[in-house]
């Protein structure tokens, strides 16, 4: 009996089935493959934390927030859970992953057997007898479409051709033609913010009122003579002095108190609503305003023994004329509800608070008027402080988002509160305060926001120039001396700019910017030929106010800082958040801790300085700094 | 028998035999390419430039589209960290969940749902930490919620069509759906966009002329397209 011959794997290789079997295996895997990341696909979660589970157990995690023995079983559910889904989520797409790889490999080896399976069965061709078929209709046919496409190719040849030697183009030849076939939706939101303004017009000539508050009526106002800004600037009439600078000259100060112990403070009286504002003196008096939800205050103490004299509340809003539901107002709490500096022209007291309404009264604590101008649409609440100029209280109200702001500078009569000028400003919520200065013989006011710094002339509110140089939430307040304008803002940083031009400056006029070590608080300080800023996280930068460049030095103080420096004579006055106070002497050279103090309670608030006195407000008391 | 002919027997036809109907063919065909390699040289030679999806930051809402609409089983967009933006706030609502119990990186307190925000502590300055957060690209599913929580704050992280990852499909199925028309075509040569406040950032620095050739702000700037 002969033996079965093995085929060889050269004649197995000729066999045409062989690789139909190879191609067959090859197919019905590569079906297996597909139909697996088919049902792999069908059944996928994008997101693993959108799971009906996973969102039932954060939900339930919400509601357990105060019982913490629920709250921690349920956490461990979660990251259970969560561990589950997230394996099975990038299991999958490392099986999506590989069997991707597996199907194209199976694929290709099906359409490669089929491909041999055909040429191992190929037969050669059988030449039929050749005949003429000139005749033939369906020959002709051919020709005449294989002519007909030759022709609209050339067709096509000769008309691009056109185009490119005449340079037209179909499409639009850039972004911005190609903007203008399509009005973006900003067109749009102009258009209906023109609406809105329009329409507030309408409203206005009808006679419709303002956002209302209870009507005050007016007191009686004498036609007296404004102290002039020489006599202004012997108090302490607006945020950081008369001049807003945080600067007094040729004055001292003790070098040291504490709060707790009574040490050096000549005086703390408790200040009973809260209040992110800072006082302002005025002769023998101290004011501060403070606000809750509830209630409205402005206050009035003895310079010389911290008394309460007198305290006048500000009626709250009245309910909406169409809900009449009360008006809702939510704040940050860093800000709170009485977050704006006062101001005084030295006849009146100004304050106003963030339900954008401003209040006026005499010295001795009558209403003299009210105005509101609704609610800001402000994310953390407004707290541009007020600023006053001769007759006008200025008033930054700054709110909006970059995409539809509804900023406006208003000036205010401060002695009938009514509109002398108001001016729209194209940027969105900022959070400082104007800079009044005299320019050239002029009065103008310097306002900083999102991205620009504008300058307008106080007489009218007619813009003077502009520049773009800060970004993001601006809170940080100018300062300016010898004809330039200094400002910083976190992002980008700090900027010097010549005062003088007119329109869009941010080309011709800055003369210097540098990016390290600017605030998003508290304001810039000059000292001699230096500008200080002081960030939040507690570092104290210097800058050639000259030439900008690298930091002249920077100096650490271990605490948070909102509170803005001060100089004082030849020193500086620093008080951290949680009361600890520093007093620095500033040169070219370093910075050196001349003393330290304590306040005794958080502060975020910055001083007032008058006659060798320190008039600052704490968390829950206002004191006075000084010796007897 | 009938000695009728065809009509088309008459006619003189210009191609007698394949051999002349393929050199015919030939020069039609030589004759397209031609023309074809003329208008692609002359288009190169003018403006147009291969371009490719984007995304525009400023215009992005995080909707999450972008990780539901991809063609891609994973989608290739992913989330972007701008440092020179970024606050490196321990109190992240970019990081943390809006009802987080705790600040740390437990699930539940957690916004992203791949835990593809990295955070890393680095430094403890005046009683207040800052922590640097980095995105795990491999992670990320362009879900957006990172970037509607930083919104809050800085803004700093933003989404960002990946060009190892973008088939750049001749219409994007996301562009398609795309609720704010965020999606728009860019030089491929800078086919990344920065927001307008980075790019105002960033033109400050270049700006300095202390800085060199080599300042990585310059070679980040020969990568975005500036608008």
């Amino acid at each position: 009996m002969s033996g079965r011959e093995q085929p060889s794997f050269g004649s197995l290789m000729q066999n045409d089935r062989t690789w139909v079997r190879i191609s067959s295996i090859a197919a019905v895997f590569s079906v297996v493959v597909a139909v697996a990341m088919l049902a792999s696909f069908a059944g996928r979660v994008v997101d693993p934390s959108v799971t009906p589970e996973f969102v039932e157990l954060k939900e339930s995690l919400r509601e357990a927030s105060g019982d913490e023995s629920v709250h921690a079983a349920i956490a461990n559910q979660i990251r259970s859970l969560d561990v589950e889904l997230r394996t099975e989520y990038f299991d999958r797409r490392a099986f999506m992953g590989a069997a991707s790889w597996l199907l194209l490999g199976s694929l290709f080896v099906t359409i490669a057997s089929a491909k041999v399976v055909a040429n191992l069965r190929r037969q050669p061709p059988q030449l039929a007898e050749f005949e003429s078929d000139v005749d033939d209709p369906d020959r002709i046919m051919s020709l005449q479409s294989l002519s007909a496409v030759g022709g609209f190719a050339v067709g096509v040849f000769l008309f691009s051709s056109w185009l490119i030697v005449s340079d037209r183009s179909v499409l639009p030849p850039d972004a911005t033609h190609l903007a203008a076939l399509f009005p973006e939706s900003n067109d749009v939101a102009m258009v209906a913010t023109r609406g809105l303004d329009v329409e507030s017009e309408e409203l206005e000539d009808a006679g419709a009122t303002e956002p209302s508050m209870p009507d005050v009526e007016p007191a009686v106002v004498d036609p007296e003579v404004l102290p002039t800004l020489d006599e202004k600037r012997k108090f302490w009439t607006r945020f950081r002095g008369t001049d807003g600078m945080g600067v007094v000259e040729s004055t001292s100060i003790p070098e040291t108190w504490d709060g707790a112990s009574g040490e050096g403070i000549l005086w703390k009286t408790p200040v009973d609503l809260p209040g992110t504002n800072s006082p302002i003196v005025w002769g023998d008096r101290v004011f501060l305003s403070g606000a809750t939800e509830e209630r409205r205050t402005v206050s009035c103490f003895d310079a010389a023994n911290g008394a309460l004299v007198w305290q006048t509340d500000v009626p709250l809003p009245a309910p909406e004329d169409d809900g009449g539901e009360p008006v809702e107002l939510t704040v940050n709490d860093d800000t709170g509800f009485a977050a704006p500096t006062m101001a005084t022209d030295g006849v009146r007291v100004f304050a106003i608070f963030a339900h954008g309404d401003i209040v006026a009264m005499g010295f001795d604590g009558e209403i003299v008027w009210t105005r509101s101008f609704g609610t800001p649409h402000n994310p953390y609440g407004h707290a541009s402080s007020l600023v006053t100029d001769e007759e006008r209280v200025l008033i930054q109200l700054d709110q909006g988002e970059e995409d539809e702001p509804s900023s406006r500078l208003i000036a205010l009569d401060g002695r009938t509160g009514e509109t002398i000028w108001e001016t729209s400003r194209d940027v969105p919520a900022s959070w400082s305060t104007p800079l009044v200065i005299e320019y050239e013989g002029e009065s103008q006011v310097i306002t900083c926001a999102n991205p620009w710094v504008i300058t307008y002339r106080t007489s009218d509110g007619e813009e003077i120039w502009r520049c773009d140089a800060l970004y993001q939430d601006v809170g940080p307040s100018p300062v300016m001396r010898d004809g330039v304008v200094y400002v910083c803002n976190e992002v980008p940083g700090g900027a010097a700019i010549r005062l003088g031009g007119s329109g869009d400056v941010t080309d011709t006029h800055i003369i210097w910017q540098v990016d390290f070590g600017a605030p998003d608080t508290t304001s810039p300080l000059l000292v001699d030929d230096m500008i200080l800023m002081l960030a939040s996280f507690g570092t104290l930068t210097s800058y050639d106010i000259g030439e900008g460049g690298d930091p002249v030095w920077e100096q650490d103080f271990d605490d948070g800082f909102k509170s803005s420096p001060t100089k004082i004579g030849d020193r500086v006055l620093l008080i951290g958040e949680s009361g600890a106070c520093w007093i620095v002497a500033t040169t070219k050279e370093a910075c050196e801790t001349v003393s330290e103090a304590d306040l005794g309670e958080k502060c975020v608030t910055s001083p007032a300085i008058l006659d060798g006195r320190i008039y600052v407000r704490g968390e829950k008391h206002l004191f006075c700094i000084g010796e007897s | 028998m009938s000695d009728r002919r065809s009509p088309a027997a008459d006619v003189s036809l210009p191609i007698a035999g394949r051999r002349e109907f393929l050199v015919r063919g030939t020069r039609v065909a030589g004759a397209i390419a031609l023309g074809s390699l003329g208008g692609f040289l002359a288009g190169r030679h003018g403006e147009a430039g291969e371009t490719r999806w984007q995304l525009d930051p400023d215009k992005c809402v995080g909707c999450s589209h972008c990780s539901t609409y991809c063609v891609l089983d994973e989608s290739a967009v992913k989330c972007v960290q701008c440092f020179d933006m970024c606050g490196y706030c321990d109190i992240c609502t970019g990081y943390l969940d809006t009802n987080y119990h705790d600040v740390n990186t437990a699930a539940e307190n957690q916004l992203c749902p791949t835990a593809a925000v990295v955070r890393e502590f680095i430094e403890d300055k005046a009683g207040q930490r800052f922590y640097q957060y980095t995105i795990d690209e491999e992670a990320c599913i362009g879900c957006g919620k990172c970037v509607k929580g930083c919104a809050l704050m800085n803004g700093s992280l933003y989404l960002q069509v990946m060009h190892d990852r973008c088939v750049n499909c001749n219409e994007c199925a996301i562009a398609r759906v795309c609720p704010t028309q965020a999606y728009t075509r860019v030089p491929a040569e800078k086919p990344y966009l920065v927001k307008a406040q980075a790019q105002a950032l960033y033109e400050n620095k270049l700006g300095d002329e202390n800085r060199s050739d080599d300042d990585p702000v310059e070679q980040l700037m020969r990568t975005v397209t500036m608008r």
